[in-house]
């Protein structure tokens, strides 16, 4: 009896065993795909994104609901006084939820979170949004400011044509950022490759800073191999990328930040690749005593450089959809983006925030307008994009073993 | 004791024990899980409840990253190591430091254990951001060095010594107070008995003293150990550089990146093994200590 009990319990020990799995990738998709099945969007593969029956877009002329609108948006990326503002035109109240990463973000609103209406995600991640049913499609009869203020080709964007689901919030570049105070001959447009200047700065080990982001980090990588999809999904350069970093890591013992205005301004780094919207409001972290003009930016004149771009969405389930497309409207609005840079110090894609009106604005000072895109730079710039689920396992297993050195 | 009074005394545990499985048992049940889980098409992980279903291939993984020649080997030995020098001079530091206020503070003890206690009132991140502001190239710290002769010296600059001292700053205090009760709790009369034996100071010290002192050593020591385990946000201010990484470090990341988050719970599963040795050295090492002191 005890020999059979212990046969039984042998049989389902290896049975139970023989049901475990051993795997580390997604199941339930094609790998070259972006996450959730959808075509991966590329400048010279424009995707426009579908409408699921389930989840279809309000229809026109819908009164406002009375509110209060919820905001789901990154810590310090928008203006109070542009809520207060979009509270005084519509008699509602807006509520402002905030969020540190879009993984914690997606992981909330993937749990079930409700409540909110509007949410701001990076551009790359829209696929995933829409694949999960997340977000909404926009009724764009409500949002007149896409068509009126925003730059031609971000009106329908290749990431998400006919803007079906999102429409811009910000665009930014990143480059390079420098203390000319401490480092008065340095330069990157004098280099022949001008990524290649950190990997020449061992007189500084210890003052030299990536930012702490996967993409960001690795593009800058390969940049620096010279190569310029920085959405690749080849594992190859990707893994070259990983290796020159590491590299750069033994060599002048880099440094990993996300608060790159802050060490740039304190002195603790002095060369940080960095992005332009924190540099054009440096001037607000800078000590007493040290003057703007004592920071450098570099990015591509001619606009072949990495650059991003967010994007604002309307959650799909929101309680105040109409609300919620007034709102985006009044994000696109002239008036209410050169009162948001005033604190967030990120331009937003609209055709009147040139160089120009921002330093007249006193928004960008004159040494750092490098900072500020331009639309024709735009066009030409190397835009982060999604990637597809086999290749955002490559990036992430080569940006661990980057911070893991 | 009677059966009813025996019953009374058990049933006041209820509150602990459901206390226990709600807020450690389940929260650990579902680290577990997700370490054994998968992950969907919109990379989230999703937990696997039923062990029959477990998938293996993350904590395969985590388990073969933290050895010697594995991805994570660098942070595992940077915490293994940062951890044993803070907990050497916590002891160094704090050792004497209880000493004297059990022993010789008199009527300051007061004020001394306030000032012991002091550092709990603000909070650890805090704390942390004071010595960036210390530590900085034009900080405090370079100031006074400067004033008694020492040259200029970048301690921010991502050096291992940085993060140690600000671990060890960090955690003294929880080393300090568990020690000072051990010390305040020693029968005087058994000191008085060794000096009464013709034993000197020193050697009362040694006999007496330190190992009847052992079990609050190891008390807060535990104490310490199982924080700084998981700890990444010290490195993250003071130093930033992959080559100061921890274990804790290489957990955040992977809880934030993306597809990752399974192998992120996998490599918690990693750091609970680690702890659970120690633990189980601490509870046979109590154990063995009250037997003797028993016997």
């Amino acid at each position: 009896m005890q020999r059979a009990g212990l046969a039984t319990l042998a049989l389902g020990a290896g049975s139970a065993l023989s049901a475990c799995s051993d795997t580390t990738v997604p199941g339930g998709q094609d790998p070259h795909l972006a996450p959730g099945g959808l075509p991966l969007a590329r400048p010279d593969n424009p995707v426009q994104l579908p409408i699921y029956p389930d989840n279809p877009r309000i229809p026109s002329g819908l009164e406002p609901e009375s509110g209060p609108l919820q905001l789901y948006n990154w810590a310090e990326y928008v203006n109070e006084a542009v809520l207060k503002s979009f509270e005084k035109r519509y008699g509602v109240e807006v509520q402002l939820s905030t969020f540190s990463t879009l993984d914690e973000a997606v992981a909330k609103l993937a749990a079930g979170a409700v409540g909110y209406d509007v949410f701001v995600p990076t551009q790359p991640e829209i696929s995933l949004l829409v694949a999960g049913k997340l977000i909404q499609p926009l009724n764009l009869n409500y949002v007149p400011n896409l068509r009126k203020n925003v730059w031609k080709m971000l009106q329908s964007p290749w990431y998400d044509v006919g803007s079906r689901y999102t429409v811009p919030y910000t665009v930014f570049s990143t480059g390079i950022a420098w203390r000319n105070d401490f480092l008065p001959d340095y330069d990157p447009s004098k280099y022949d490759n001008p990524y290649d200047s950190f990997w020449q700065m061992e007189d500084i080990s210890g003052k030299v800073a990536m930012l702490d982001d996967q993409r960001e980090g690795l593009a800058f990588g390969l940049l620096r191999n010279g190569i310029t999809d920085v959405n690749t999904g080849k594992s190859d350069q990707v893994d070259g990328s990983k290796k020159s970093i590491q590299e750069l890591i033994d060599l002048v013992n880099l440094r990993f930040y996300t608060n790159d205005y802050q060490h740039i301004a304190d002195g603790s780094i002095w060369l940080h690749q960095a992005w332009g919207g924190d540099m054009t409001a440096i001037g607000y972290y800078l000590p007493k005593g040290t003057p703007v003009t004592s920071v450098s930016y570099w990015w591509p004149p001619d606009g072949r450089g990495l650059m991003g771009n967010d994007t604002m969405a309307i959650l799909k389930g929101a309680p105040h959809p109409v609300l919620a497309h007034l709102f985006l409207d009044h994000m696109l609005d002239v008036e209410t983006a050169f009162l948001n840079m005033e604190f967030t110090g990120y331009q937003q894609p609209l055709v009147e925030m040139t160089p120009k009106a921002v330093v007249e604005a006193e928004l960008v000072p004159e040494n750092l307008t490098s900072a500020i895109v331009r639309e024709e730079q735009f066009s030409k710039g190397f835009l982060q994009g999604p990637l597809s689920a086999e290749g955002m396992g490559i990036w992430e297993t080569a940006w661990s073993e980057v911070k893991a050195t | 004791m009677t059966r009813h009074e025996g019953s009374i005394w058990r049933s006041l545990s209820i509150p602990g024990v459901v206390w226990l499985f709600l807020f450690v048992v389940v929260p650990a049940y579902a680290v577990v899980a997700v370490a054994m889980g998968q992950i969907d098409s919109l990379l989230q992980p999703v937990p696997q409840w039923n062990p029959i279903n477990w998938n293996v291939g993350f904590v395969k993984e985590a388990f073969t990253s933290v050895v010697p020649g594995g991805t994570y080997w660098p942070a595992t030995r940077n915490t293994i190591v940062f951890v044993a020098v803070t907990v050497f001079l916590c002891f160094a530091i704090g050792y004497p430091v209880a000493y004297y206020v059990a022993r010789k503070a008199g009527r300051w003890k007061g004020l001394l254990l306030l000032l012991i206690f002091l550092p709990f009132w603000v909070s650890y991140l805090m704390r942390m951001l004071a010595w960036i502001g210390l530590l900085a190239p034009d900080g405090y710290v370079n100031v006074v060095l400067g004033w008694i002769g020492f040259g200029h010296t970048e301690w921010l600059s991502g050096n291992p010594y940085s993060v140690i001292a600000a671990l060890t700053y960090g955690y003294i205090p929880y080393f300090i107070l568990p020690v000072y009760a051990g010390l305040d709790r020693i029968d005087q009369r058994l000191l008085e008995a060794s000096r009464d034996l013709g034993a000197s100071p020193i050697r009362s010290f040694f006999r007496v003293t330190l190992p009847l002192s052992w079990p609050s050593i190891l008390a807060g020591s535990v104490l310490i150990v199982l924080p700084m385990f998981g700890d990444y946000y010290t490195n993250d201010l003071i130093s930033g550089s992959p080559h100061t990484n921890m274990l804790g470090n290489s957990v955040n990341l992977l809880v934030q990146g993306g597809s990752q988050k399974n192998l992120g719970a996998a490599m918690v599963l990693v750091l609970m093994t680690i702890l659970a040795i120690g633990m189980l050295y601490y509870l046979w090492e109590t154990k063995r200590q009250q037997e003797k002191l028993s016997s």
